[in-house]
């Protein structure tokens, strides 16, 4: 019997904006692309779209906006790039379509998307909180993060890595007949001697017994892969790792260091839209490093820590 | 210990089994110096954890790095010692045929003795003797020749059936030989 073979999801976030998402997200692509797999790179990055100046596409005729507002198939919105393997559904950036979304229609679109013809399927989600960009995280295949060596941005980042297992941890309690149990918990979380998202499963798994344990077991497979983009010095490639053990020890999730981009200042410094779709922009150095985060993602794999001796 | 109780260990110190010992050793001085000194630019986010929950997690990382340090050590000393019976091994001599002589040799080369072969394959060390120096005349019967010599073999890693067959036909030309 003939099974048309899967795609597999890849959805990249970034909890804030400027962290050069969309630049790492299109060199993933690309990368991708240049060995020989298909891609279909969907921008839904609501209201901030930008994905299409990467890849020097002009005329946006045909966005993501079309599949909600007139039913439009979603393989018709497909548009190529210059790029051989690599194509694209492009964002709409004045769209407020997508502030009000019901779960369905999400899980609508990413039925769909499942159905596109494809190796991989990379979703360029917005920055922020909104649940929009928290639900399709958690429908993907593989949850990507994308940060910058900073304490705002790795705080906002870890937030927003929360709220998203929290979202997921509620959702599965939910099914199990515990709607809001771990909501309510949370929020009385002082009374309950309750600090981290680690110390609530606790709670939950003493408190509801069996039924919690089962939901919790589920969450097992709930990872994120850490990407650290402008990384300039060993002391910031080290932020992944902590970002990394928060995740671990202070979530209780599964988390791996992917890898990170080193700061190329020859490009950050000749920035501008046409260029960044130029491929001879992109330094040796940077496909360099995105081959091995494609690569570690690919086979669940994580960078290890190196620490010199005068450390 | 069971290997799969190292698990938890490997977790705690987040990597994997396959990491190396310097790996291992690095990740360890990250957390130790994460979770104890405060002085990393992402320490707000874990001084938001009680005094008492941070030094839990600093015990279960020292824990957890001497569990390691000595799950790496016996893993160096397996690997030593597997190297070695690989180097022995290579040095064993092959001969076409296989008698008691031959036998007595491989085993030098790998450096067993024959107490040694006595008490791993139940064979009494007195037919062992008998079988390296062929003394024909002082063997068991036929059938338990046949086993002893399965034993001994299979304790050298030699082909056991080639061992037998070359022992007895050593052992028929021989008596042949007499008549």
């Amino acid at each position: 019997m003939y099974t048309k073979k899967m795609n597999e999801i890849w959805a990249v976030a970034g909890g804030k904006g400027g962290t050069g998402k969309t630049f790492v997200i299109s060199q993933i692509a690309s990368y991708l692309a240049s060995i020989n797999k298909k891609v279909i790179l969907i921008d839904t990055d609501f209201g901030g779209a930008n994905l299409h100046s990467f890849f020097g596409i002009e005329s946006r005729k045909k966005t993501i906006k079309d599949f909600y507002k007139d039913d439009v198939p979603l393989e018709s919105l497909v548009t190529k790039t210059k790029i051989k393997n690599l194509e694209v559904i492009p964002g709409d950036i004045n769209s407020t379509i997508f502030d009000v979304i019901k779960y369905n229609k999400k899980l609508k679109l990413f039925s769909h998307i499942k159905k596109l013809d494809a190796d991989y399927i990379l979703l360029d989600l917005g920055g922020g909180f909104n649940k929009n960009i928290i639900d399709f995280f958690l429908l993907a295949d593989k949850m990507v993060v994308v940060t910058v060596p900073e304490i705002t941005a790795i705080e906002n980042l870890f937030q927003f890595i929360k709220s998203t297992f929290f979202r997921k941890l509620n959702f599965l309690l939910g099914i199990y007949g515990l709607k809001d149990f771990a909501k309510n918990t949370w929020e009385n979380r002082s009374e309950k001697d309750i600090v981290t998202i680690l110390d609530l499963i606790d709670y939950v798994k003493e408190e509801s017994g069996d039924i919690g344990e089962i939901a919790i077991k589920e969450l097992q497979n709930f990872r994120i892969n850490i990407i650290l983009n402008k990384v300039r010095d060993s002391s910031e490639i080290k932020e992944g790792f902590s970002l990394k053990s928060i995740c671990i020890k202070l979530i209780g999730i599964s988390a791996l260091y992917s890898g990170y981009i080193e700061y190329d200042n020859h490009f950050w410094r000749n920035l501008s839209l046409t260029q960044l779709s130029n491929e001879i922009n992109i330094s040796l150095k940077t496909k360099k490093d995105v081959k091995r985060i494609v690569t570690n993602i690919i086979n669940e794999k994580q960078i290890a820590i190196e620490i010199s001796k005068n450390e | 210990m069971n290997s799969s109780e190292f698990d938890k260990y490997f977790l705690t110190l987040e990597i994997t089994r396959d990491s190396t010992f310097t790996e291992m050793k690095n990740s360890y001085i990250h957390l130790r110096n994460l979770y104890s000194k405060n002085n990393l630019s992402i320490s707000p986010l874990i001084q938001a954890l009680s005094k008492k929950k941070q030094k839990l997690i600093v015990k279960e990382i020292d824990e957890a790095f001497n569990m390691l340090e000595k799950y790496y050590q016996d893993k160096k000393m397996e690997n030593i010692k597997t190297k070695r019976e690989k180097i022995q091994r290579s040095r064993v001599p092959t001969f076409e045929v296989i008698g008691g002589e031959a036998l007595k040799m491989i085993r030098k080369v790998l450096g067993i003795e024959l107490e040694e072969i006595a008490f791993l394959s139940g064979v009494p060390l007195k037919h062992l003797i008998n079988i390296e120096l062929e003394r024909y005349d002082l063997l068991p019967p036929d059938i338990y020749i046949k086993t002893f010599l399965k034993k001994f073999a299979a304790q050298l890693s030699l082909d056991t059936d080639k061992v037998v067959a070359d022992y007895f036909k050593r052992m028929e030309d021989f008596k042949s030989g007499i008549n």
